[in-house]
């Protein structure tokens, strides 16, 4: 025991205490949510300040009125007395018929960047239609269909166009607006009975608990099992073709070996829950969303990593002790890869219906049992007890047989030189010893 | 009492045997050199001593003990590959192998090892920043920072420059004194010769030689001639009675068929060509090495005494 603690320290700093980690470690989160935090940023900063858009109105009557709405909205986009977004700048032509010809020119207009897209209104589109045939206006840009600008006049347009139909029907805006109006439907949770007797009031059920919450504990464990298992599997291959490991098999045995590595890849990914916890919470506390903070299952999300960790680390040990070469390790571990992305890949189906059949499954199956049991748990489904001690136990089974077998593979292919095994020798080597 | 004895011991891998039925008995505090050529398995058989493989059949007793699984924390082990954690701290590097042999309060044999190799100045660098000589003291610190029983050193003076080696080989020599049992391997006979209380010799798995260098060239007596001659191309052409000549330049080494007699082949010699040295000698270990290893070799015959 005191070799296995010898090595799971100095794996433990070897992990920790690289500038790799520590970029990691920060970068990790950075890339993830920053990245949407910059676009936004950059599409409300340093977006064009003004988007000029020709309208061809057949109809004679939508201008006026789209025009005094862009200028409405040019207050609206004003935070502190800075503009955030453009401004838009409507034109229009005197010619009330478009031609092939009229539409080719705007065209070129817009690619030389004379304007940036120009709308076509056809007449009577603001009359009752006789039948179900809707009139169509037409938006042409060079990316018509992510437009900011397609969804203003969508909304402009109709608007007007419902008002004035309603008034050529006489009928009342105003009364159409109360008879229309949308009832919601509040999303709630189930209601508790305490001992006393008291019903509790459920709780109102947000999109933050119910899909985000989950989603992101279950990619937080997923980076932490990546951030621990990809530095072990680095480990041994330096170990091997760095010609360390004979030196270690001369002081500890293979398994020795392998199990103090193992505790220091768990010792590196508790310490990134831990930095992760720590911001995250401190997140929450800033934002005063501390409640949403799911302490509940902090001791299951920290079971099921240890367990995640050691089944994955193992494996990674494995490859990297048969393989010579990174290059060989990440074609080696492209199926381990797609076993470890499998929860991400039907994560929704399973937070949309966590105690469903699929789900419930799914999360006794390893290694998916891990990440799927704590998305499972981080909603707000009332998982039965039953089945987190289960996927322990399953996970457990799991995870001791990879590292018997990884242990074994790590035996023969740590001091093993030169030709990369195929995968039936390692099930060979694994198997038989 | 025996440090090392290996009794009826085979390895094989797969369809290839590297080691094959081997007796083997080291006496505490000897000096015992491993030679054979390249396969030949004296690496495996440093590896079953220090529990790296374990053998098909056999038994292994090493400092007493025969059924560990694990290498004994009394072994020092240089292996033949050497490395390091480049990015560790010398001193880091060297208290991290003493821990893993359970030995906890090692600094100030850290200090000694490093002074003694005058590395003091480098114990808080990183190991990728020291030139090779120093890495190579290094590993060798890292052998025997534990004070070690048994040393088993595999080739430990192959690529040192001729001051290194004499540096370690004072080292090894040091814990011989100290009462520390040291099996190394080596191709360098003439280190084996120097060095060695007793030497092993396997070849193709299988025991060839094993015994003191004395009575290892007994078995063979006398019959190799050293020779230099003033003049006299051509002068050990079809020479009677000499199975075998060997030109170091400076000096030429002749063998005898065990019936021919010296003085004959002097005479015959005097008669060819100017001679200006002319010996006697028992065949060095390196000529009983290639005796043995070439196409001389006579397969599971075993020459000397333990």
């Amino acid at each position: 025991m005191g070799k296995v603690f010898v090595i799971a320290v100095r794996e433990y700093r070897a992990i920790v205490g690289t500038k790799a980690f520590l970029i990691a470690i920060i970068m990790m989160p950075i890339l993830m949510g920053g990245g949407i935090a910059v676009q936004i940023f950059l599409h409300n900063r340093l977006g064009p300040t003004e988007r000029k858009i020709m309208v061809l109105d057949s109809s004679g009557v939508m201008f006026d009125k789209l025009a005094q709405a862009a200028k409405k909205r040019d207050n609206e986009i004003l935070d502190n007395g800075k503009q955030i977004g453009p401004r838009y700048v409507l034109t229009t032509s005197p010619a009330l018929t478009v031609t092939e010809e009229m539409r080719y020119d705007l065209s070129e207009q817009v690619r030389k960047g004379l304007i940036d897209a120009f709308v076509e209104i056809p007449v009577d589109v603001d009359k009752l239609p006789s039948g179900n045939k809707q009139p169509q206006v037409k938006f042409y840009a060079e990316n018509a269909v992510v437009s900011d600008e397609l969804h203003w006049f969508q909304g402009k347009i109709n608007d007007f166009v419902h008002a004035s139909r309603l008034k050529e029907a006489k009928i009342d805006p105003d009364l159409v607006a109360r008879a229309t109006a949308w009832i919601n439907v509040e999303p709630l949770g189930l209601v508790n009975r305490s001992k006393a007797g008291q019903f509790s009031k459920p709780r109102e059920s947000k999109i933050e608990e119910t899909i985000f919450l989950p989603f992101g504990m279950m990619m937080l464990m997923f980076m932490v099992v990546f951030l621990a298992a990809q530095p072990m599997l680095e480990s041994v291959l330096e170990e091997k073709s760095q010609r360390i490991a004979e030196v270690l098999l001369g002081s500890a045995n293979s398994f020795q070996l392998m199990i103090g590595k193992l505790i220091g890849g768990v010792g590196g990914s508790l310490t990134v829950v831990v930095a992760y916890a720590a911001g995250g919470c401190a997140l929450a506390w800033y934002y005063d969303a501390f409640r949403l903070v799911p302490l509940r299952i902090v001791p299951w999300f920290i079971v099921f990593q240890i367990l995640a960790v050691m089944l994955f680390g193992s494996i990674f040990m494995a490859v990297g002790a048969a393989v010579n070469q990174l290059k060989e390790a990440q074609s080696m571990l492209m199926p381990i890869w797609l076993l470890m992305m499998f929860p991400i890949f039907v994560w929704f189906q399973v937070v949309r219906d966590p105690m469903g059949s699929f789900a419930t499954w799914i999360s006794f199956v390893p290694p998916a049992t891990s990440l799927m049991m704590v998305l499972r748990m981080g909603s707000t489904a009332a998982v039965p007890l039953w089945q987190p001690l289960v996927g322990i136990v399953v996970m457990l089974a799991a995870t001791l047989v990879c590292i018997f077998a990884a242990a074994r593979i790590f035996r023969i292919g740590i001091l093993a030189q030169g030709k990369t095994p195929k995968m039936s020798e390692l099930f060979r080597w694994a198997i038989r010893g | 009492m025996n440090a090392v004895e290996l009794q009826e011991v085979t390895k094989r891998f797969g369809d290839h045997t590297a080691v094959d039925r081997l007796d083997l008995a080291v006496p505490e505090g000897a000096i015992y050199g491993f030679i054979g050529p390249n396969g030949s398995g004296k690496t495996t058989t440093l590896r079953m001593i220090l529990r790296i493989f374990y053998p098909e059949s056999g038994r292994i007793s090493v400092l007493g003990c025969d059924r560990s699984r694990v290498a004994d924390d009394r072994v020092g082990y240089l292996p033949e590959e050497r490395g390091l954690y480049k990015r560790m701290r010398v001193r880091d590097l060297l208290t991290y192998y003493a821990r893993l042999k359970g030995f906890r309060n090692c600094r100030r044999e850290i200090d000694d090892w490093l002074a003694r190799f005058d590395l003091s100045d480098w114990a808080a660098r990183r190991i990728d920043t020291l030139s090779k000589g120093m890495a190579q003291k290094v590993q060798f610190i890292s052998a025997v920072v534990a004070r070690p029983k048994l040393l088993v050193l595999d080739e430990p003076f192959t690529g040192l420059d001729p001051l290194n080696m004499e540096v370690l080989k004072d080292a090894v020599v040091s814990l011989h004194r100290g009462g520390t049992t040291v099996i190394f391997s080596t191709h360098d006979m003439d280190i084996a010769e120097r060095m060695c209380d007793t030497v092993f010799m396997i070849c193709r798995g299988r025991k060839v030689l094993d015994g003191t260098l004395e009575s290892i060239q007994a078995q063979y007596g006398q019959d190799t001639i050293r020779v230099r001659l003033g003049n006299g191309d051509g002068a050990f052409d079809n020479l009677p009675g000499v199975i075998r000549v060997n030109d170091y330049g400076r000096y030429t080494e002749l063998r005898m068929d065990p019936q021919a007699d010296p003085q004959a082949i002097l005479q015959e010699l005097l008669r060819r060509a100017r001679v200006e040295h002319f010996e006697l000698a028992r065949p060095s270990l390196h000529d009983i090495f290639v005796r043995i290893a070439g196409a001389e070799a006579q397969p599971a015959e075993v020459i000397g005494h333990g």
